[in-house]
């Protein structure tokens, strides 16, 4: 301790780099944690009861009713897309039509009018959220018209309990009761609508698992045959919940990485901090210290100042939730548990120490072996010294310890372990270009002019920077090209590639029978619109070869389609843009047993092959079909395709309706198209339109939140790197002074220094850019081909931006170190004494 | 090459007229130097001696043009360094003065023929090397051309040093305490070199040393205490 009064300068940067390396783990950490207790908290008002039972296009029988009602207090519901029309205008909606006992957990918000109470309960009354009033001209109290209905804005829909278990929203939200809902005439036999009911059993027995349990299985066994799909509160968004574990999975590497880079900026530190102190430690040992009492002196001191950071670090990564739903309330799905958590915390602590326990372990081990004898020949150099394989292998262990917590905590840890080897490979990959830029240099050192010449020998030499700038930059900018370069790629597929050839329009629920009048209608506003149906249902996998969906063991691609209703339809004819893979189509009049074409990929990823039975539920029925043909389908083309198809004669006597798209040609007006939606919901007031630009728009949206979050955290490793360079510069800040008054002494000007350090750094910044550019565009193209199947498009912009940000930042700390080594005085560098 | 400081012709290489020296301390002022006079004739070769802490050091640099005079007049080789700001003076010792020092300070990051280059650069001399090789063979070292200092011996420093500061052909040289990390034997020989260059080059030399024997070898003898010569510069016996 009091050797520590002599001064800690040069440390504040093994302070700050430890913070900020902590406060990216504790902050992922913290942030993840939050949301998991955020669902579980708020589990109930999330599913709105303690469990709920879904039924896509039919309502539960009497018996099943029933059955629900012998459980406890249920509340019934239907969930749908409409169009809601007023003033000549028309918008989607997604509608939820609710009963008197709706709802189960929690209240609805209606934000205007004041206390308005339970307007929607009210028959020919809803509540719609202010979104849709903006596109329809309207105000609270109008009336707009709905299915074949018209109905009063009894008020503004704000926050409801269940929001979070309706599906994606494509428009505003309106709330109806189910009175209003039969005046609609909106529900007919095959109509798109799910049908949700809300269970809350008896005297809080829903806090129990076991109750939950039970419940569920007691509806099951009773009704095997109904087909519905069960959640309850201590889950109440799988899908969600698994989606938000992949991305912390991936944003917890960038913070592993950002903590291992902050722990290079701790190593560099120490080992200047132990330069400075080589006179003192000799002394020490004169004085008759051991090597032991040395290290101990020193790790006292590096842990002390470790605490500091990790406390800093915990603290942020501990606010971070807070701050994060302050800032981002409106884009949450719910609403962030902000109070700390405290394993996140423990493990961004423990990996913390860990990280400083391996890039100073090493260093302080060589440190205490330094020679007494140093004080009596000054020139003496320690180089040769290494600490012994002990100190070594103490940093690797806690090296080790530290991946191992990693992929210990992980759900992934296969793909975790790859990934960590693949941190450690980049972090390897960098310093070996660090070192080829240095062989480089010196081998090019005696290019003329002077400038170039100076520049390059102290890149080349001993000391050189190019080794700290490459692994400082390299990985945060490598980050940031590969999320440009990735978010560019899916951008222009959506853009160019779907939206190119994607239908204008999809159209739900058109009545079988009417058809032939909507494409007419269509065929008299646009005649050369290209109009494509395909009959539409919804069903869900129950069992795949006679094992049921909920013990079929399934990786995290395929999950999806077992999670759910799968939209199916029938046809004779193979559907476009698609391709038989396997097996063969049905003849037109087939009758045999029931048959089905399934999308190529998913059937390898569910282990079907032709011939192997799949159950399906459709309208609260179980049929068993065979899979007759594989189909490799273009999704991407946004025609009406369905993963799984089945033969006529299996689905011709379900109710069912029809999708429509609806294909509009180049240079179409939107008067034109305005017109002839219009029309069409003027005529067909059932069916839903919905303008696939709108989904894109709200997928691109989403993409590019998604993208601003990592981009966000490789800007986090990026400041890092920043820090760690500006601790390596300042480490030879003295040498680099030296080196500038020798050179004023030889009879260079300032001019002539300045341009040999601003091309050192700017060299450096430009090959560190270089490689991150090369090493982001690979990886990105290989993300881009294998796992997210778009074509890869490559970003001069974003290529220019990234050397424009290294030169930006390397030449700014250059800047400053230049600034600081021309005002070095000559006379105390080069007096022998 | 700037001719016009080149070509630069004075009866005094060195002129000194009542320089003081005093540099800010956190003790409060320093005055190192107080009120130096001194007149070195072109061609000659002065010794400074004196006690350690007595300016020595500081007087060097201040003729250098490394640190600035608080009083008095500085006039070295024709230029009158009061107005010259810094990279006037950086271009001026380009041309004219040669510095060899005790701790030898060749740039680590660079080989012997480089570091001897270095200057010769700095003054756009497009045989920059070939000048430099020439040097290195002037004293010895043509060997050890793409050898980094550190792998050079003290001696051998010592000789990259003086080739250094030769190869510009400077018509004054500075030495401060040249043979103070060397030992006898390798102090010896390369002063030994040191004056032969300096007669072959007919420049003036200012060597600052400890060693009484050496300074025996200069034209003049000048003693200084104190800040202050405390000896008159007089006329010695050449001794060589």
């Amino acid at each position: 301790m009091r050797e520590l009064r002599s001064g800690v300068g040069g440390l504040t940067v093994f302070v700050f780099c430890i913070a900020l390396g902590v406060a990216a783990v504790a902050a992922i950490g913290s942030l993840a944690a939050s949301f998991e207790a955020a669902l579980a908290q708020q589990g109930r008002l999330l599913v709105g009861g303690d469990l709920s039972f879904e039924l896509v296009h039919r309502r539960a029988n009497t018996d099943e009713r029933a059955g629900l009602d012998a459980q406890g207090a249920v509340s019934e519901s239907a969930g749908f897309r409409a169009m809601a029309r007023a003033q000549g205008k028309s918008a989607l909606v997604e509608v939820k039509a609710v009963d008197a006992a709706f709802p189960l957990y929690g209240a609805v918000n209606v934000l205007k009018p004041a206390g308005a109470g339970t307007p929607w309960r009210e028959a020919g009354v809803v509540l719609v959220e202010q979104p849709l009033l903006d596109r329809l001209g309207l105000k609270v109290g109008d009336s707009l018209t709905i299915g074949e209905t018209d109905v009063t804005v009894g008020g503004i829909l704000g926050a409801q309990p269940d929001r979070l278990a309706d599906r994606l929203a494509y428009g505003p939200r309106m709330l109806m009761s189910l009175d209003t809902l039969d005046r609609t005439e909106l529900v007919q036999p095959g109509s798109l609508v799910r049908w949700t009911y809300r269970l809350k059993l008896p005297n809080d027995a829903g806090q129990s698992k076991e109750a939950l349990t039970e419940a569920r299985n007691a509806i099951q066994t009773k009704f095997p045959q109904s087909g519905f799909a069960i959640n309850d509160w201590t889950d109440p968004a799988p899908s969600l919940r698994r989606d938000a574990q992949r991305f912390t999975q991936f944003i917890s590497f960038v913070g592993l990485t950002a903590l291992l880079l902050g722990g290079i900026g701790v190593g560099n530190a120490i080992q200047s901090y132990m330069a400075k102190k080589r006179d003192i430690i000799a002394t020490f040992k004169c004085l008759g210290a051991t090597s032991s009492l040395v290290l101990k002196v020193y790790m006292i001191q590096a842990v002390l100042l470790a605490s500091i950071g990790i406390a800093i670090g915990l603290l942020i990564g501990a606010l971070a939730p807070a701050i994060f739903a302050n800032l981002y309330a409106d884009a949450l799905p719910i609403a962030l548990a902000t109070e700390p958590h405290l394993w996140p915390l423990v493990t961004a602590a423990l990996a913390g120490i860990l990280t400083m326990v391996l890039f100073v372990l090493w260093p302080l081990g060589r440190a205490s072996r330094i020679s007494p004898a140093v004080l009596m020949r000054a020139h003496l150099s320690d180089e040769g010294q290494r600490s012994s394989l002990g100190f070594a292998l103490g940093s690797l262990a806690a090296g080790a310890a530290l991946f191992a917590v990693a992929i210990a905590a992980s759900d992934e840890r296969i793909i975790t372990a790859s990934i960590s080897a693949g941190i450690v490979v980049a972090f390897l990959l960098l310093l070996a270009f660090g070192y080829g830029v240095q062989k480089l240099a010196s081998r090019m050192r005696r290019t003329r002019p002077p400038a170039w010449a100076l520049a390059l020998a102290s890149i080349g030499g001993p000391g050189s920077l190019a080794r700290s700038v490459t692994v400082s930059l390299g990985l945060g900018l490598g980050l940031l090209v590969a999320v440009g370069l990735i978010q560019r790629s899916l951008t222009a597929e959506i853009q160019g590639n779907i939206i190119a050839d994607a239908p204008a329009y999809y159209f739900l629920d058109v009545d079988a029978g009417d058809v032939a009048a909507f494409k007419d209608t269509i065929k008299t506003n646009v005649p050369d619109a290209k109009v494509d149906d395909a009959p539409m249902l919804r069903g869900r996998i129950v069992a795949i070869k006679g094992v049921p969906a909920d013990k079929i063991q399934l990786g995290p691609e395929q999950r999806w389609v077992l999670s759910g209703d799968r939209g199916l339809t029938y046809t004779e004819t193979v559907p476009g843009a698609s391709t038989i893979v396997a097996g063969e189509w049905w003849s037109k009049d087939y009758k045999g047993e029931p048959l089905v074409s399934f999308d190529d990929e998913i059937a390898k990823g569910l282990g079907l092959k032709l011939g192997d039975k799949v159950t399906v539920n459709i309208l609260g029925r179980n049929v068993e079909a065979k899979v007759a043909s594989l189909r490799k389908i273009d999704w991407e083309s946004l025609a009406i395709n369905f993963v799984m198809v089945f033969s006529p004669n299996t689905l011709e006597a379900a109710p069912h309706r029809v999708l429509t798209t609806l294909e509009l040609p180049k240079g179409t007006s939107a008067e034109a198209e305005g017109k002839l939606v219009q029309a069409l919901a003027d005529r067909f007031p059932l069916v839903t339109a919905i303008k696939v630009s709108d989904i894109v728009d709200a997928a691109r949206v989403l993409l590019g939140k998604l993208m601003t979050a990592i981009s966000v955290t490789a800007g986090f490793v990026l400041l890092i790197g920043a820090a760690v360079l500006a601790g390596a510069v300042a480490a030879g800040q003295q040498r680099r002074k030296y080196l500038a008054v020798l050179y004023k002494t030889l009879g260079a000007t300032r001019g002539r220094i300045i341009r040999a350090e601003l091309l050192e750094f700017g060299l450096l910044g430009f090959a560190t850019a270089i490689l991150a550019v090369i090493l982001a565009t690979l990886t990105a193209w290989a993300l881009c081909k294998w796992a997210f199947d778009v074509e890869f498009v490559f970003s001069p912009r974003a290529a220019a931006e990234t050397v424009g940000l290294a030169l930006a930042l390397v030449l700014s700390v250059g800047a400053l170190a230049t600034w600081r080594v021309l005002s070095a005085k000559a006379a105390p560098y080069l007096r022998s004494e | 090459m700037d001719q016009t400081l080149k070509n630069a012709k004075a009866t005094s290489a060195i002129k000194l007229e009542d320089v003081h020296v005093t540099l800010p301390s956190r003790a409060g002022p320093v005055t190192i130097l107080r009120g130096v006079d001194l007149d070195v004739p072109t061609g000659d070769a002065v010794a400074i001696v004196g006690p350690s802490g007595s300016g020595k050091s500081t007087l060097l640099m201040v003729m250098a043009g490394l640190e600035r005079a608080t009083e008095g007049r500085v006039c070295v080789v024709g230029a009158d360094y009061a107005g010259l700001d810094e990279d006037a003076l950086a271009k001026l010792r380009a041309a004219n003065i040669g510095i060899v020092f005790q701790s030898f300070h060749l740039v680590p990051t660079m080989t012997a023929i480089e570091n001897v280059a270095l200057p010769l650069e700095f003054l756009d001399d497009g045989e920059a090397f070939a000048k430099a090789r020439d040097a290195l063979s002037e004293v010895g070292l043509s060997h050890r051309e793409t050898h980094f200092p550190g792998q050079l011996s003290g001696g051998e420093q010592q000789r990259v040093a003086i080739a250094r500061a030769l190869s510009t052909r400077p018509s004054l040289i500075l030495a401060d305490e040249p043979t103070g990390n060397l030992d006898l034997s390798t102090g010896e020989q390369v002063m030994d070199l040191l004056f032969t260059l300096k007669e072959r080059t007919a420049a003036t030399l200012l060597l600052i040393t400890h060693d009484h024997n050496l300074a025996k070898r200069c034209d003049r003898i000048v003693s200084v205490a104190d800040g202050r010569i405390v000896t008159p510069a007089k006329k010695r016996a050449r001794a060589s």
